[in-house]
């Protein structure tokens, strides 16, 4: 039994994954909880969607991935406040049409002959063949990620809880939506290299939204949402090693299964009745 | 009433949020401590503005506008999100969050005004029920305790009643003047005229300050140049019923 469980990180590949997805397990998923709870889930399938390109093009011209992603994610940026200035287009669709067109184009470029990794490597990732930059890269993340969120807790609460008043409470809405937003990007721009394109939203979203599920209150949603991000990475490497099925794939299954398994219980309030709204609103007698 | 010990007091204030367009003008009022008032208008009419004003929190504003220390805004409970996993008395701890450095934790002096804060508005025994999950009025009433927790003693309410059943709007309203014999000043904006006669002062607002002054202010002129056309007057000015237009 205890060989079951060893065995897969008896090597120096899988131990570094191991150490890889525990990293990325355990600050991702927290500040995904507040990524769900600003409603901002789309966003960053969109941030990593739209850094394809910007990875392909890194990969043909031989830099380093973040470098490329980090452009692509400029570029995107660009692309979107464009789309969105035209008046007869609605934010989301400017996003949407933006970010295909970035896909589109990345995957063109990946299907190139010139492209010396596979597009599925892009896509999906490999946590198996992270270096140890990778997981210096994913430790640094995870220090700032977690004094984020420590440090920022307050804030975050207040403007996710009432934006319009945050203010005189001693919260700028502004500030916290651009932390939250640049944060999503090194977020992406990091985890990116061990768990793909296609499958990072699904590691920093579904522990999250499987937490708010089984929790009641801040501060347990965040600590169970880490706890789940762990193990559905622990459980990934071991569905890839025992399944002999991609590691990135099986990770992003994981988490995805956890937050079925939490969808029965109904942890977050349910809407509000509406108030009905009488055209008579007051009657007054002199 | 003297300028000198007011609580709060506007001089010719002009606000909004457009420059060159301002929502409400002319304004000019003072409000002594241990008094309620009541600022009545037409949706639209610039209320929530002048109490943006007060907060400080409107772009655009000249004039003159003095509010003593320790202002806090009440807002509509629907404006703030019913799922999000916190406590009532989370909610209510949230209004000591200014006081503590962030590299500071929150004590034990923080939970206990924001427990004796419950308890003033009565829902001491609700502490721990999730926020969405309370009723209109009781969430209204811990926004309240927020305010009080926040060491405000000039209240500034966003149409507290709006959205309330009836015996929950008595509550709130009897709180409301507890507090003020307490010698806080409470500021309530509302489009309900009847309600508007139950605070010590009231000021009609519709763009500009149309009047202001004990309720017997509200005259049939005065209510018909607050509400223009919204306002049809019964029984030969005895009862005046107010018809909203709802803006989509």
């Amino acid at each position: 039994m205890l060989e079951t469980l060893i065995d897969p990180f008896s090597q120096g590949i899988g131990l570094r994954a191991l150490i890889e997805v525990v990293i990325l397990g355990a600050a991702c998923a927290p500040f995904g909880v507040w990524i769900v709870l600003y409603r901002q889930s789309f966003a960053a399938e969109s941030i990593a969607h739209s850094m394809l390109p910007g990875l392909v093009i890194a990969t043909l011209a031989g830099i380093p991935l973040g470098l490329g992603a980090a452009a692509g994610l400029a570029l995107a940026a660009v692309l979107i406040s464009v789309c969105a200035r035209q008046r007869a287009v609605s934010s989301d669709s400017a996003i949407a049409v933006a970010v295909t067109t970035l896909f589109g184009a990345g995957t063109l470029l990946a299907l190139s002959p010139e492209v010396p990794v596979r597009l599925g490597d892009l896509l999906f990732g490999d946590p198996l063949s992270v270096s140890t930059g990778d997981l210096v890269a994913s430790g640094a993340l995870a220090v700032v990620l977690i004094a984020a969120l420590a440090g920022g807790h307050r804030a975050l609460t207040l403007v996710g809880f009432d934006e319009q008043t945050a203010p005189s409470l001693g919260a700028s809405p502004r500030l916290v939506s651009l932390a939250l937003l640049g944060l999503l990007a090194l977020t992406t721009l990091i985890a990116v290299q061990a768990l793909g394109n296609l499958l990072v939203v699904a590691v920093v979203v579904a522990p999250a939204a499987a937490a708010l599920r089984l929790c009641r209150r801040l501060v347990p949603a965040l600590l169970c949402a880490a706890g789940l991000g762990v193990a559905s990475g622990m459980a990934g490497l071991y569905l890839s090693f025992y399944a002999d099925v991609a590691a990135g794939a099986s990770i992003a299954l994981c988490a995805v299964a956890a937050f079925a398994i939490a969808l029965p219980f109904g942890g977050r309030a349910s809407r509000p009745e509406p108030n009905a709204g009488s055209p008579v609103e007051a009657l007054g007698s002199a | 009433m003297s300028g000198e010990h007011a609580a709060i007091s506007v001089v010719d204030l002009a606000a909004g949020y457009t420059p060159g367009r301002p929502a409400i003008s002319g304004l000019s009022f003072t409000v002594e401590a241990g008094r309620s008032v009541a600022v009545l208008g037409p949706n639209g009419g610039g209320k929530t503005t002048l109490l943006r004003a007060l907060l400080g929190e409107t772009p655009h504003l000249s004039g003159e506008v003095t509010v003593s220390s320790g202002v806090a805004y009440v807002p509509q409970t629907e404006r703030s999100r019913l799922d999000f996993p916190v406590s009532a008395r989370d909610v209510v701890l949230m209004g000591t969050y200014a006081g503590v450095p962030w590299y500071r934790r929150i004590g034990s002096a923080q939970r206990r005004a924001a427990d004796e804060a419950l308890d003033r508005v009565g829902l001491a025994d609700r502490a721990g029920t999730r926020f969405g999950e309370l009723s209109g009025g009781q969430r209204q009433r811990v926004l309240i305790a927020r305010a009080l927790a926040q060491g405000a003693r000039t209240l500034l309410l966003d149409e507290p009643l709006s959205g309330v059943d009836r015996p929950s709007g008595e509550r709130i309203l009897a709180l409301l003047g507890e507090l003020r014999d307490g010698g806080a000043v409470i500021l309530v904006s509302t489009h309900d005229i009847e309600q508007a006669r139950r605070f010590d002062l009231v000021l009609c607002v519709n763009g500009g300050q149309i009047a202001f002054g004990p309720p017997e202010v509200l005259t049939a002129d005065v209510l018909q140049r607050t509400y223009g056309g919204e306002l049809i007057v019964l029984d030969g000015g005895e009862r005046a019923v107010v018809v909203q237009h709802h803006h989509h």
